[in-house]
């Protein structure tokens, strides 16, 4: 909401001196301001006039003014407007002066110039050259009793406010308002607005009908005929308040309009009164297959949720949103119709949403303005109309529908103190109350606990229970004048999530082995998700129906996508081994209509070179460093895990593998195909992924805390190597699992593996470590030869071995 | 004699300390252990003494002369950078093998901070769902269909048309609707932060990200106040931002709330709106079902994108979820 000082102090003194600690006074009472502009860019522009205008020689569209800046002088200036007229005043800017210029953005400085072929020594201005506004159609066409020769900031420069409100204070968005507000929170006094409804009927001509069919959506309709007006320009200083907030002037009664509503916050309508046909107006709901082109030539299919004002045949204007453009003032309109009406904010709000029409009309009604202020804007712009348009009232002002609403809202101090925490003193409510024009009565029958009946003005809609007025009371105190006190109360059994809890421990855990974590958006395109979720029919992917773009229209069901994005990207900007982590929401479809799925999964990923150093080679990450990940991982989890090599369309072939924990799949990982990489741009490069569905996994997990301790074996251990020589197209794990079997055979793990022709056609040798021990003695060699020899005798069951000495 | 050793001691010590040079080392060591010296001196005439004084200052003479030289010899390799007691066997100076250690991206490590100074004031943590119900995320917060105040919030909406109730599914807008689901299942008091992701439809720029985190705060109980949120929020924010932390409460507006709240932080001259908050609105307890009269409570919500840039003096918000490792790495 843009306030223009100048207008503002047309109600109450604003200290200019003192600006920034009066806005700082109105932000912290939640009128927040949200910039401070100093109108008016531009140096050395200066009121001229056209003296002379001819054609300019070489080209159709430009002219050859001559112009008056002051000392009688006759400047040549090139201009290109098609709305100069001969002694029209206008803003001229002489070779010199200083304008602001939106391509460079900063001020440029007037140079003399040729135009074809014809030499300019100035320019004339359209308001938006000058920053006052947004018309560029023509130049600024001022009014004729401004002196030539002044400079143009002597009667345009201003300083304008922009407040950012709001939805609750629909008062703040008048002016009038915005003073109310000042002297709430200031020791000005607010000047009464002058509204004479002394309007005298001078011959009662018109006949002038109004019926509010749907009285749910219509509160109050006020209506009144003027005949005899004169449709024109408005003056200048109507003109300038409407251009200094960005309004476009129009023509004098649309103009006083608007100037009501922007300065009392009501929205008002006029019509052409001879195109209301039967003299009837009726506020209604549409009825079926109604059509009604609105003022900015739109045809506007209408349906029975909407309200509509409608003469004897068809709707003339959508209520409170847009006017139709039949029923529009226009400049042979002589007798109008002035409607000053309140309908209810939900329907209109959702009627404007529907044809995209956000007006300042309906900003203002969405709100639930209350019926009363009507009232003050239509007079004030009856009496704004015969003043400038000429004119007199020629039928009853009629007013229907309002009923007044006399609620009252009682708070006692004990709740006002309750609520905040604070002793206030009764005088002080009784004195903020009356500052923001709040009536009350105070029954102060129970001596410690004094209730006031409130009624709050009607420019209020927002203040409708008690904790409303606590918010007015505290606000205008200042909320720095509550005290910060430690938080009271019983803190609540503590009970935590352990699965929460858990999420961060393996957060922790992912880092603490050299991964690092990436957070991707929750949503991807359908191409990229399809890859990694094939079982998901493609109907069942989760859509949004209003995306920020289609590369992020599905929720995602799985989290490769994200991750191999992230992988490529740091591939591209990095030459170096990444190993990265995400642990974010996966949503699938719920075939019960219930909400989504909206699981935790863990996706790691990995891609890139380990650098040659010191102490190692240059090398690709493979396998084994996906691997190496799970095997830490579930080892610091305490968990027993199992990959099992399975088909997934979107890893390589014979490089994909489950993972599996009490024979449930919780996750898979391996190395994505070459055609997806290549989808994602990542060439040359071998990506690993893992991804784990954390539930499953948590499901199987013992807390830390909840461990129990076992002895430690205090016999020691001995470690014999024996060497395998086994067809190379054996797995490790065939020998290892065996092992379980055996009391006395603690631990086992492959050591060596080597290849050679020496030890035969595909053939290989695998050299094992194992530990045997006992918990109740110390082992002799010849136990533990007993147990090798049982051991190699059940394996040779399994497979086909050879001992390598 | 004994006396005269041991002031000499004394004052070469002291001397010693300030000798900066190894010219000033060069003097020093010829006017206290040079063949001029006193000392020497001292040594040299120890013959002519008689035979207990002989021993007596022979031996503190010799003690001292040694333990001059050993704190010259100390001197001169500390000015000359060389530490010849310790003589290095290895190149310590070449990488070692590198143990890797990952980060934590920035908005993990800022929700951490905002849980810890809450956890420690007695609020547990919560999650809830990030596909959510209208219902949730609007009606029971008191934000029915067409209030303005949804303006404040531009969703995206679920392309189902609904759950089997006829509830239209949106990606939550803010964690405030977990506030409603904690009332629904669980009795006073309570005290909570929910920490979770959110989504508006907002277009992309240097300070807005329509995917973006959220930290809503509740507690309820008999009696809560307006002093204790401000109490609860200060304390808070001195732990964010450090004890000298200049906080600001100003009046703002949310359907949720009554009164209602927006603090802001003084950091680098200027107020900075770091969360929203205020008192439950007696709609919100009415729908979820608490009934008590006497209970209260307050609710705040903060974008730990927004506390992380604050901190982190980070100029785009976009950074966060590019994952760009030349950013990640620097935390």
């Amino acid at each position: 909401m843009k306030v223009p000082i100048s207008w503002l102090k047309n109600y109450i003194n604003v200290d200019e001196n003192n600006l920034d600690d009066l806005l700082h006074r109105l932000t912290l009472a939640g009128t927040e301001v949200e910039s401070v502009e100093i109108q008016g860019n531009w140096e050395g522009v200066k009121v001229g006039q056209v003296l002379e205008i001819s054609k300019h020689p070489n080209a159709d569209r430009l002219s050859l003014v001559k112009v008056n800046s002051g000392d009688n002088n006759a400047i040549d200036v090139v201009c290109g407007a098609n709305n100069l007229y001969v002694n029209q005043k206008i803003a001229f800017a002489p070779v010199g002066s200083k304008l602001f210029s939106p391509k460079s953005n900063k001020m440029e400085t007037l140079k003399k110039s040729k135009i074809r072929g014809e030499v300019s020594n100035g320019m004339i201005c359209s308001s938006l050259e000058l920053g006052l506004g947004e018309d560029h159609d023509g130049i600024l066409d001022l009014d004729n009793e401004l002196e030539i020769g002044k400079n143009l900031e002597y009667y345009f420069s201003d300083t304008i406010i922009d407040f950012e409100l709001t939805p609750n204070r629909p008062d703040c968005l008048g002016i009038y308002g915005i003073a109310r507000e000042i002297a709430a929170v200031s020791d000005e006094v607010l000047k009464d607005l002058e509204v004479h409804n002394n309007t005298k009927l001078n011959k009662n001509l018109d006949n002038l009908e109004i019926e509010i069919e749907d009285k749910d959506l219509c509160k109050r309709y006020m209506g009144v005929v003027i005949d005899n007006v004169k449709i024109e320009e408005s003056p200048q200083w109507l003109k300038s308040a409407l251009i200094s907030i960005g309004e476009n002037p129009i023509n004098n009664i649309v103009d006083i309009t608007n100037f009501v509503m922007f300065e009392i916050g009501q929205p008002l309508h006029a019509f052409d009164y001879n195109k209301i046909k039967n003299e009837r107006i009726i506020v209604r709901r549409a009825k079926k297959n109604e059509k009604l082109i609105t003022l900015d030539e739109e045809s506007r299919d209408l349906s029975s949720d909407m309200l509509v004002i409608a003469d004897s045949d068809s709707p003339i204007a959508l209520a409170g949103i847009k006017g139709g453009k039949e029923s529009g003032i226009q400049d042979s309109t002589s007798t109008i119709v002035l409607e000053s009406a309140c309908f209810e904010g939900g329907n209109n709000r959702k009627t404007a949403n529907h044809f995209d029409l956000k007006s300042q009309a309906t900003l203002r009604f969405e709100k639930n303005l209350k019926p009363e202020l009507c009232e003050m804007a239509f007079y004030r712009a009856i009496n704004l109309i015969l003043q400038i348009c000429g004119g007199s009232i020629s039928s009853e002002t009629i007013d229907i529908g309002f009923k007044k609403d006399h609620r009252t809202i009682d708070i006692t101090l004990d709740k006002i103190n309750s609520v905040l925490g604070f002793s206030f003193d009764e005088k002080n409510i009784d004195k903020i109350f009356k500052k923001l024009n709040f009536e009350f009565k105070k029954n102060k029958e129970i001596k410690e606990n004094i209730i006031w009946s409130v009624t709050s003005p009607f420019w209020r809609p927002d203040i409708n229970i008690p904790e409303d007025l606590i918010e007015e009371i505290s606000r205008i105190e200042g909320y720095d004048s509550i005290p910060a006190t430690p938080i009271s109360g019983v803190i609540p059994e503590w009970n935590p999530n352990n699965y929460l809890e858990f999420l961060d421990e393996i957060t922790d855990l992912n880092v603490s082995v050299g991964f690092n974590e990436v957070i991707n958006y929750s949503a991807d395109s359908l191409k990229n998700l399809k890859y990694f979720s094939p079982e998901i029919n493609e109907d069942n992917f989760i859509k949004i129906l209003n995306p920020m773009s289609t590369e992020v229209e599905y929720m995602k069901p799985s989290l490769k996508s994200g991750m191999i994005k992230t992988l490529g990207l740091n591939s591209r900007n990095l030459n170096k081994n990444i190993n990265l982590f995400e642990i974010g929401t996966t949503f699938k479809k719920n075939q019960d209509g219930e909400l989504p799925f909206q699981e935790k999964n863990l996706v790691v990923g990995l891609i890139g070179n380990y650098e040659k150093t010191v102490w190692g080679k240059e090398r690709k990450i493979d396998f084994y460093d996906a691997k190496s990940f799970l095997d830490t991982f579930f080892e610091n989890l305490k968990i027993n895990f199992e990959i099992i090599p399975n088909d997934y369309s979107y890893f390589e072939l014979g490089k994909g593998y489950s993972i599996k924990i009490n024979n449930q799949e919780v996750g898979n990982f391996g190395q994505i195909s070459k055609k997806i990489c290549s989808s994602f741009e990542i060439k040359n490069q071998e990506v690993f992924i893992v991804e784990i569905e954390i539930k499953k996994v948590f499901n199987n997990f013992i807390k830390k805390s909840e461990i129990k301790y076992k002895q430690i074996n205090k016999f020691p251990v001995s470690n014999r190597d024996i060497s395998f020589v086994v067809d190379s197209s054996t797995i490790s794990e065939t020998i290892l699992k065996e092992t379980a079997n055996y009391d006395l055979i603690k631990a086992i793990k492959v050591i060596d593996i080597y290849k050679d022709e020496s030890l035969g056609e595909n053939k290989k040798s695998l050299t094992v470590r194992v530990t045997y021990g006992s918990d109740h003695k110390t082992l002799s060699g010849q136990e533990i030869d007993e147990c090798e020899k049982v051991f190699l005798s059940n394996l040779s069951k399994k497979i086909s071995f050879d001992i390598r000495a | 004699m004994i006396e005269k050793i041991e002031k000499l001691k004394i004052k070469a010590e002291n001397d010693l300390k300030s000798c900066i040079s190894i010219e000033d080392l060069e003097g020093w060591r010829v006017n206290y252990l040079g063949r001029k010296s006193e000392l020497s001196d001292i040594l040299k005439n120890i013959k002519n003494l008689d035979q207990e004084l002989k021993k007596a200052v022979g031996s503190l003479g010799n003690k001292t002369r040694i333990g001059l030289e050993e704190q010259f010899k100390y001197s001169k390799n500390k000015i000359l950078g060389i530490n010849n007691n310790n003589k290095a066997t290895e190149d310590y100076s070449i990488p070692s093998r590198s143990i890797s250690v990952g980060k934590l991206h920035p908005v993990t490590l800022t929700l951490r901070e905002i849980k810890k100074a809450f956890t420690s004031l007695g609020f547990q943590i919560e999650e809830g769902p990030e596909i959510e119900l209208d219902k949730y995320n609007f009606d029971m917060l008191n934000i029915p269909e067409d209030h303005p105040a949804r303006d404040m919030w531009d969703t995206m909406w679920i392309d189902e048309k609904s759950n089997k109730n006829g509830e239209k599914m949106l990606l939550r807008t803010h964690t405030s609707p977990v506030q409603a689901r904690i009332m629904e299942n669980q009795d006073p008091p309570v005290r909570v932060i929910v920490p979770g992701k959110c989504y508006r439809y907002e277009a992309t720029d240097s300070t807005h990200e329509w995917h973006f985190y959220q930290v809503e705060g509740l507690a309820v109980d008999k009696n809560l106040t307006f002093s204790d949120l401000k109490g609860t929020l200060y304390e808070f924010a001195k732990k964010m931002f450090g004890s000298e932390t200049k906080i600001r409460f100003r009046c703002d507006y949310f359907p949720f709330v009554e009164p209602g709240v927006d603090m802001s932080i003084y950091w680098e001259g200027k107020w900075l709106e770091i969360l929203g908050a205020g008192m439950v609105h007696p709609k919100v307890f009415e729908k979820a079902g608490y009934k008590d009269k006497d209970l209260s409570g307050f609710a705040f919500g903060m974008g730990p994108e927004r506390i992380a840039m604050i901190k982190h003096n980070i100029d785009d918000i976009r950074l966060f979820y590019s994952n760009d490792l030349r950013f990640l790495e620097q935390f």
